[in-house]
């Protein structure tokens, strides 16, 4: 079909997370590392908080953590593509950052601590037909890869 | 924290004279007719007038170009110098700094302050409708919104310290029945813990009372150097001790303007250049922008140990006949909480509460020491109040 040929997936906005060409590539989440000092920030930023150096260095995120907090958002915010009820869930990522972002789980099943990986969803589509997408989060479930 | 001598030179600045135009809603007033309500209100209060005006401070958050002097010229205009602040929530106290600056350094003799602010209902940080292009990533996701800013905390807090939701719902039944005392507040019906706990959640575990409302109102203060207070009419109160800051990088940090761990140091400056402590400390009004607010300032000024800020709110400890009390002209949850314009009520209420003309809440004891924490997404004001 010509029509899949030409349709892509894209970020929703740049600068958080990587969506490869290949669509059988999944998408990664990016912090950046400063190779002076190692301390990695996410989103990546272009100088180092901690020893003020430009070196920073792209790397993906395993895209698996754990909950640090998280919140059931009830009240609509004007403008959000999400509706609400949703929940915004805090994720200390190993490789040390953390991120905020919308977790797609029951509220009642979340707690600190929990074990949780990033998903892909489409958002919206383009005038040109291109997928926009987004990072969304849910429980690692035990048993399942 | 600058330079330690200068700090030492600076003259004694104090407050003369506050005035405010009650806080709510007021569709048919514009900005112009907030602010020369409460400036003139300040002016009744300080005992002086425009002549005596030799710099203007102010601000609003939205749509903030050149309010202070739009403020200032519905009641004068003599060509004094008048400066624009923005600084989110802590806009009007950023204000008043920058006066008693320019005050203790000897530039000036007599500034006036002023804050206003007109707000939409509804969460603040959105865009509207048709504009989602232009919407960062954080707006697309529905993420950057402060009650979430706080519940994310509140949420961690519980985990931490065990605190729990009727603690964080306890706030807003104080914060209420305090503004149910305060004819100037948008709110003034007391609610129980029942109705806090059974309201409209907004960001778990945060609901509906526990949230500070959109409102209309402004603010208006009277600044002196001591040595000239004697020619006027107004009953002084000391600015004894002030410091501002923004959050410093830490790796483990949560990013926001509820970050832990800046406020103590900001406090402990503050602190110092009053020469008192936290146990000196007999009425506070701190940034309850959501109820979870109170509880870490509570814990960030030093009132109560880490993680013990819940427990001093629901043993009654921050009532107006607590340990401290705090929030007693019922705080951004009922005073309401128009941006640019809370960081001068809160140093009304420290004055009145000082003065001992709070009326109904007034604190007992004839209280001679009050803080005041603003905090905004642009940093946080801290001042000390001493009779």
């Amino acid at each position: 079909m010509a029509e899949a040929v030409t349709k892509k997936r894209l970020p929703i906005r740049r600068g958080r997370f990587v969506v490869p060409e290949d669509p059988n590539k999944q998408p990664y989440l990016i912090a950046g590392k400063c190779k002076h000092c190692g301390r990695v920030f996410c989103p990546p930023r272009h100088l180092c908080l901690n020893c003020g150096k430009e070196m920073m260095e792209i790397i993906p995120l395993s895209g698996k953590g754990k909950v640090y907090s998280y919140s059931e958002i009830h009240q609509q915010l004007p403008g959000a593509l999400v509706k609400t009820p949703y929940v915004i869930v805090i994720v200390s990522m190993p490789e040390g950052c953390q991120i905020s972002g919308v977790m797609t789980e029951k509220f009642e099943d979340i707690s600190v601590g929990a074990d949780i990986e990033v998903y892909w969803e489409k958002m919206l589509e383009d005038k040109d037909g291109n997928e926009l997408i987004a990072d969304k989060y849910r429980l690692v479930k035990k048993g399942k890869k | 924290m600058g330079t330690t001598e200068a700090w030492k030179k600076m003259r004694e600045v104090c407050v003369l004279g506050v005035g405010l135009h009650k806080f709510g809603r007021f569709p048919d007033e514009s900005i112009g007719d907030l602010g020369r309500e409460a400036i003139l209100a300040a002016f009744a209060d300080a005992g002086c007038g425009p002549k005596d005006i030799q710099a203007a401070f102010g601000g609003r958050v939205f749509t903030p170009n050149t309010t202070a002097m739009r403020l200032v010229n519905e009641v004068f205009q003599t060509g004094i110098l008048i400066d624009n602040v923005e600084k989110a929530c802590a806009t009007s106290s950023t204000a008043v700094r920058l006066a008693t600056w320019a005050i203790g350094a000897g530039l000036y003799d007599v500034c006036l302050c002023v804050g206003v602010e007109k707000m939409e209902r509804g969460l603040v940080g959105g865009v509207p409708a048709g504009a989602e292009s232009r919407a960062s990533y954080g707006q697309l996701m529905g993420l950057g919104i402060m009650p979430a800013e706080y519940a994310l905390r509140a949420r961690r807090h519980m985990y931490e310290y065990g605190s729990t939701r009727e603690m964080f719902a306890q706030v807003a039944v104080k914060s209420h029945k305090n503004g149910a005392l305060n004819p100037y507040a948008q709110y003034q019906t007391p609610v129980t813990l029942e109705e806090v706990l059974n309201a409209r959640m907004i960001a778990d575990p945060l609901t509906l009372y526990q949230c500070s409302p959109s409102t209309d109102g402004a603010t208006a203060v009277v600044l002196c150097a001591r040595e000239v207070a004697h020619k006027f009419t107004g009953r002084p109160i000391t600015i004894a001790g002030w410091a501002s800051g923004t959050p410093a990088y830490s790796a483990s940090g949560v990013s926001g303007d509820v970050q832990e761990g800046y406020i103590e140091r900001i406090a402990r400056e503050a602190y110092e250049r009053a020469s008192v402590g936290p146990s000196d400390i007999q009425v506070a009004q701190v940034h309850d922008a959501f109820s979870a607010g109170e509880i870490f300032a509570i814990e960030d000024l030093g009132f109560a140990k880490p993680g013990e800020g819940g427990r001093f709110v629901w043993e009654g400890k921050a009532d107006i006949n607590g340990k401290v009390a705090i929030n007693t002209d019922g705080g951004l949850e009922s005073r309401g909480h128009p941006q640019g314009a809370t960081g001068i009520a809160m140093l009304a209420e420290i004055v009145r509460q000082l003065r001992g003309e709070a009326g109904l809440r007034q604190v007992p004891g004839n209280p001679k020491v009050g803080l005041q924490h603003n905090v905004g997404v642009g940093g946080c004001n801290i001042f000390i109040y001493k009779k």
